[in-house]
């Protein structure tokens, strides 16, 4: 759970800290994958689907506001569709001139909705869109994610009608129009998918308002219940095809992406909640305080460390062991002369001579050609001495 | 002397200045009748020309029928269906607009309320460290 607070603080201070690079790229990718996907399934103007151009497009999106960049794509799918037809492009301009009017001229801010809805539909995760607008958004955010709908599946119907929709004789002129509009008026799926959406976002709205414990979480719960309900119910009446399979993945993938959404979102720690109650002149305060989810890397590092640290082991006191006088002597002169270390080895030789008849070499690391110093009673490189071995003295190893 | 408590807050009404501020500045400048009866005004004529353009649209559809059945249809009893639903979009439109923008307005002049009453304590921050150093 730390792991995750600590991913989370670090993203958070790293968008913080690179704000202004991040926005437009945000802006350049959203831009970019809706002219990549409107290119893919309606691309039928060459020149608005070749590279440099759709380039061109994502790159000014980058610093331009998001309403504009949503005017320009609305502007790239009209273009697209008049290549095809003609008169399917004045039925789709007039449907996103009915959309601007009424609506997003003066919910401009849920314009998004209206566009991340058609590409959740494109990215197969169209579910995930009501509840995530209804943690994020207004009710009105509502009629944003149910325009999107619309936006999708007209759009979808272009792309699946191509043969049927572009024949060049004036006579289908009529017929393609025709088409066109029963396709938008007598979608049942679209209208059962627009409904189910809308009730979704208004229930996720209502619940995550609510003064309870865990609202987020319930108004998730809730939402994604209504959504599969009520896309069964719209679904059963209006007898839509839709897949039931799919909408159940879609609403366990939605649950998911929600959550995450959560935890970046509203992450509180319902254990320590406090009320408090005052009063002034005109009113009686009932305060309930909800603290956030903190992260508490120091003090739990520290803690890991003293738990990692080994406890003092105590010792029992061993019985002091009676030195022999050969290292009190040695204590003695490595005390009064600093050159302790060639005194200690010559008297350790001295005691080994003394023990053994004979003084063991110390090992030393010897490079090519060196000469070793030689020690007293040591033998020369080459030459070979015969040793006579004598018993050890008990003690004498502790000058080793 | 550097004051965290003052920075803050400073922080915090310059961001409401650059963001919201300005629209509920431009918002509050206007009485609320004022206000929300030119949001109803335009959203009459937005009405009209959406309603204009779906009538087009439904013509321009039926129009084969419409000009074979032109001579048995009742003109007048067309064009009052016509008006009545064009009536009946437009003030159910404008309810909801009406609506919207009386929030808006109420929120636009709480905010407002809000960022005086800051302006406020921030000059009484600024006598109280005047009064410090004399």
């Amino acid at each position: 759970m730390n792991s995750l607070m600590s991913i989370k603080l670090a993203l958070k201070k790293f968008a913080g800290r690179n704000e202004a690079l991040l926005i437009p790229i945000f802006k350049f990718l959203v831009a970019f994958m809706a002219l990549s996907r409107i290119n893919s399934t309606i691309g039928y103007m060459a020149r608005l689907k070749s590279a440099p151009v759709t380039l061109i497009i994502a790159l000014a999106a980058s610093f331009l506001p998001l309403n504009l960049t949503i005017v320009i794509l609305g502007f790239v799918v009209i273009a697209h569709v008049y290549a095809l037809s003609m008169e399917c492009a004045l039925v789709v301009f007039a449907l996103f001139l009915v959309l601007y009017l009424l609506y997003f001229r003066f919910a401009s801010k849920d314009a998004v909705g209206g566009v991340l809805t058609p590409l959740s539909f494109v990215f197969k995760i169209p579910y995930v869109m009501p509840v995530s607008m209804g943690l994020t958004g207004t009710p009105s955010s509502m009629v944003s994610v149910g325009c999107g709908v619309v936006i999708y599946e007209v759009l979808h119907f272009i792309a699946g009608h191509k043969e049927e929709l572009s024949s060049g004789e004036e006579a289908d002129k009529l017929g393609q129009f025709k088409t066109l509009i029963d396709a938008i008026i007598v979608n049942r799926e679209m209208m059962a998918l627009a409904v189910s959406f809308a009730v979704t976002v208004l229930v996720v709205y209502i619940i995550r308002r609510l003064p309870i414990k865990y609202a987020w979480f319930m108004a998730i719960a809730a939402g994604e219940l209504s959504l599969l309900i009520v896309t069964l119910m719209a679904a059963t009446v209006l007898n839509a095809d839709i897949s039931f399979g799919s909408l159940f993945i879609g609403v366990i993938v939605s649950t998911i992406v929600n959550l995450i959404l959560q935890y970046f979102l509203f992450d509180l720690n319902y254990n320590r909640i406090e009320k408090v109650q005052f009063e002034d002149d005109e009113y009686y305060y009932y305060v309930k305080a909800v603290p956030k989810n903190e992260f508490v890397a120091e003090e739990r590092s520290e803690k890991k460390r003293a738990v990692r640290r080994p406890a003092p082991q105590v010792r029992a006191k061993q019985p002091v062991r009676p030195r022999p006088a050969e290292r009190e002597e040695y204590v003695e002169r490595r005390t009064a002369n600093p050159d302790h270390e060639q005194q200690a080895l010559r008297t350790a030789a001295a005691i080994r001579g003394a023990n053994a008849g004979q003084a063991q070499p110390r090992p030393t690391l010897q490079r090519p050609g060196e000469r070793t110093l030689q020690r007293p009673g040591e033998a020369r490189p080459g030459e070979t001495r015969t040793v006579q071995r004598t018993p050890q003295r008990p003690g004498s190893d502790n000058l080793r | 002397m550097l004051d965290e408590k003052r920075i803050k807050l400073m922080t915090r009404m310059a961001s409401y200045e650059d963001n919201e501020g300005r629209k509920n500045t431009s918002v509050a400048n206007h009485f609320r009748s004022d206000y929300v009866g030119l949001e109803v005004v335009k959203a009459i004529i937005c009405a009209t020309i959406a309603y204009m353009i779906v009538c087009g649209v439904y013509l321009y559809y039926d129009f084969e029928e419409l000009m074979v059945n032109i001579y048995k249809t009742d003109i007048w009893d067309l064009a009052a269906k016509i008006l009545k639903n064009y009536v009946i979009f437009t003030v159910s439109y404008c309810v909801i607009v009406y609506i919207a923008f009386s929030v808006k307005y109420g929120k636009a002049k709480k905010n407002l309320k809000r960022y005086f009453n800051n302006l406020k304590l921030l000059g009484s921050m600024y006598n109280e460290q005047q009064e410090d150093k004399e």
